[in-house]
C-alpha cells in the first residue's frame, strides 16, 4: 500500500537527474559561489542539518579522496552509491518491464519499520548529526 | 449500519478525509455490519493539520513523511536535505492530501 511503481520510478529518475545536475554544477567552480548553501535548516537555526556536507563529501569522493569524503559526511557515500546504482537498476527494470526495484524498495521499507532496526538507524543518524554540529560543517 | 451512527462518524472524522472520499465512506459504512462499529470507532487517524505543522517545522528532515508512514520517502528527504529544499517546499502543498490518502487507505483496510 506504499508508493506506486510509476511514482517511485519517476521520483528516482528525478533524484538521479537533479543529483547529477547538482554535482555537475558544483564541479564547475564558477557555480559554487553563486549557489552557496541551500539548506533551509542551517539558515534558520544556524546549526547544520544531518545531511549538510553531503555535496562536499560527494565532490571529494569523485576526485578520489575517500577519506575526506567520509569525513565531510558519510551520507555522501550513500547518495553517491544511489546515484551510481539507481540509473542502471531503473534502466534494467524499464527495458525488461520488471519491477525488481519496486519490490526492493517495499522490502527495505518494511525492514526499516521494525523497531530493532529502526532504533539503531535513528541513533546512527543522530550521532552523525552531532558529529556534523561538532565539525561545524 | 444505523445512519445515525454513520453520520456521527462522518461528523467527527470528516476532516481526516478528502470530501470526495466521504461519500464512498458513508456508503461503505451504511452497508457495513453493525458488529464492526466498535472497530470503526477505535481506528486512529492522522490529523492533516498536525502533518502540515510538522512539515513546516521539520520538513527538510523528512519527519512529516516518517509520521504518515512513508518511511522510504522520509529517508530520501532526510538524506538529501529535503530534496535540496525544493521537495520540502513541494511537500508543504502535498502533505495534507497525502495524509488524507493514508487515512482513507487505513479505512479501506478495515473493509477487507
Amino acid at each position: 500500500m506504499g508508493i506506486s511503481r510509476k511514482n517511485l520510478y519517476i521520483l528516482i529518475m528525478l533524484f538521479c537527474v537533479s543529483g547529477y545536475s547538482w554535482l555537475v554544477m558544483h564541479l564547475d567552480s564558477r557555480w559554487v559561489n553563486v549557489v552557496g548553501s541551500v539548506c533551509v535548516f542551517k539558515k534558520v537555526t544556524g546549526i547544520p542539518c544531518p545531511s549538510c556536507g553531503a555535496t562536499r563529501s560527494m565532490i571529494a569522493l569523485i576526485s578520489g579522496d575517500l577519506i575526506n569524503g567520509v569525513l565531510w559526511n558519510p551520507i555522501g557515500l550513500l547518495l553517491l552509491g544511489g546515484l551510481v546504482i539507481f540509473p542502471f537498476w531503473l534502466l534494467h527494470d524499464l527495458t525488461l518491464k520488471k519491477n525488481s526495484f519496486h519490490v526492493f524498495y517495499a522490502s527495505v521499507e518494511k525492514t526499516i519499520r521494525q523497531k530493532r532496526i529502526a532504533w539503531p538507524l535513528i541513533v546512527l543518524v543522530l550521532l552523525n548529526w552531532c558529529w556534523n554540529i561538532y565539525k561545524g560543517v | 449500519m444505523d445512519s445515525n451512527k454513520v453520520d456521527m462518524f462522518i461528523l467527527s472524522n470528516g476532516k481526516f478525509f478528502e470530501s470526495n472520499q466521504l461519500i464512498y465512506i458513508r456508503e461503505q459504512l451504511l452497508a457495513m455490519d453493525d458488529s464492526k462499529w466498535s472497530l470503526v470507532q477505535t481506528i486512529q487517524f492522522k490529523d492533516p493539520t498536525t502533518s502540515i505543522i510538522v512539515s513546516i517545522l521539520a520538513g527538510t528532515l523528512g519527519i512529516d513523511r516518517f509520521m504518515i508512514g512513508d518511511t522510504g520517502l522520509g529517508i530520501g528527504k532526510l538524506l538529501t536535505c529535503g530534496g535540496i529544499g525544493i521537495w520540502a517546499v513541494v511537500d508543504l502543498f502535498l502533505i495534507m492530501g497525502a495524509t488524507r490518502e493514508k487515512n482513507f487507505a487505513k479505512f479501506q483496510q478495515l473493509l477487507y
